[in-house]
């Protein structure tokens, strides 16, 4: 018989070789644990970042915005479906996802944990957190396990459409009047933190588990200078600064010198204590309960026959 | 609760190709569901949901219903067409107003790809 070690070890080689792994597949405990934490992790992220732009769904200066906001924001909320039903495939109830959620159990991306305050901010969400999360999203594209590579195939494209309506919003914002110039830099100078705390700390490749198993197969710093390459360059071009005065590139070492965010705050925001946390799992929780009674119809309607 | 395979054809003729998952109490709610969530912009040509473990594809009735009435102009990446020359337009106007920063950065993709040209160029004269 086999050992356990044994069909980790060549598990571990199917994984280095580039195979895919398929949810019916064995694999080994910390593969299923890491892949459904991360998964569920992008899951929650996917849903609470639905609630920032939410907020400005009403408040959309013309028609033609307020319905590319709500065509975006029903994207984000049905990637978090496709991303829910790939983790529950790693063995854990949608149910107990969001319970876990919206008691603060579990974690979503620090970025959605602060307070959307400006139209300009909405154009900042829209372009530069969704081109960071394009970046994260795209390197997932070569993750290990399949079925989150087929969810990743179709978030991305969206995704990059939701880029598109972002950048359209700055190009407006910037090139208008002083006030939205202000708005619009007043924004990035409130969310550049939060964006690279968004990448995440520094990451050691290899005492990261998620690169060992494939499931992420970049390093967090690798992903930081791929998004200093696109958008620095595109937001000097635009004549909007960035609030780091150590901020630049250096051409010899081909890569970009940036100063260190407090990652104290970083810590304390994705441990549930960023400045509108409480009030955006209130939102989620409420939501969630009202909309119980559909999910127990659902649940009343007898299952197909085998 | 069944779990249901979604699969896509995307062209006539095409293999059927898995690209995702729902779960429904039966075909009828599986098909409405994955094309919520996975068909709303008119991907592919068809597309058929196999309950989990079994052989038997179900597909959609009506192919034509795919992407639907909410199918429309801010759904689309043509609507957005433009946008790289507006960029290209307001950095213009940036620069004459004096607003451009003006720090080094990276090769863009576009000098990038002209010097890896010109090192191909170079190696095969050599």
């Amino acid at each position: 018989m086999t050992s356990y070690e044994e069909r980790t070890a060549e598990f571990k080689a199917r994984i280095d070789a580039g195979e895919k792994i398929e949810a019916g597949d064995w694999m080994p405990d910390e593969y299923r644990r890491s892949a459904l934490k991360f998964i569920e992790m992008h899951a929650n992220s996917e849903v609470m970042g639905c609630l920032p732009e939410r907020e400005w769904i009403p408040r959309a200066p013309s028609l033609r915005r307020k319905l590319s906001l709500t065509a975006k924001v029903q994207d984000e909320a049905g990637h978090g479906q496709i991303l829910y039903r790939v983790a529950e495939d790693l063995g854990k109830s949608r149910e107990q996802m969001f319970d876990d959620l919206v008691n603060g159990r579990t974690k979503f991306h620090n970025v959605f944990h602060y307070p959307a305050e400006t139209w300009g901010d909405v154009a900042v969400i829209g372009w530069l957190i969704d081109g960071a999360a394009l970046v994260t999203q795209k390197a997932l594209l070569d993750c290990s396990y399949a079925p989150y590579v087929r969810a990743m195939k179709r978030i991305c494209a969206e995704e990059s459409l939701h880029l598109r309506h972002g950048e359209d919003l700055t190009l407006e914002l910037v090139s208008g009047t002083d006030e939205q110039r202000e708005m619009f830099q007043d924004a990035v100078n409130r969310w550049w933190k939060p964006i690279m705390h968004f990448f995440g700390p520094p990451s050691k490749p290899d005492k990261d588990v998620l690169l060992y198993w494939g499931i992420k197969t970049r390093t967090n710093e690798d992903l930081r200078q791929e998004f200093f390459s696109t958008y620095v360059p595109k937001l000097w071009d635009l004549g909007i600064s960035v609030p780091d005065s150590e901020l630049r590139y250096d051409e010899e070492a081909g890569e970009w010198i940036w100063s260190d965010p407090d990652w104290d705050e970083f810590w304390q925001v994705v441990k549930g204590n960023g400045p509108m946390t409480q009030t955006r799992l209130f939102w989620r929780k409420a939501i969630w309960d009202h909309h119980a009674w559909v999910r127990e119809t659902f649940d009343r309607i007898p299952a197909a026959a085998v | 609760m069944i779990v249901w395979d979604v699969l896509q054809r995307r062209r006539a003729g095409a293999d059927w190709e898995v690209v995702g998952g729902v779960k429904a109490p039966d075909a009828d709610f599986a098909i409405l569901l994955a094309r919520e969530s996975l068909f709303r912009r008119r991907e592919g040509e068809t597309y058929a949901v196999r309950r989990r473990d079994t052989e038997d594809l179900i597909e959609v009735p009506d192919p034509t219903g795919i992407g639907g009435v909410i199918d429309r102009e801010f759904r689309r990446m043509d609507s957005f067409a433009g946008v790289g020359g507006k960029h290209r337009r307001i950095h213009e106007q940036m620069r004459e107003r004096g607003l451009v920063i003006d720090r080094p950065r990276p090769p863009d993709r576009r000098q990038r790809r002209s010097a890896k040209q010109g090192d191909a160029e170079e190696t095969a004269r050599a």
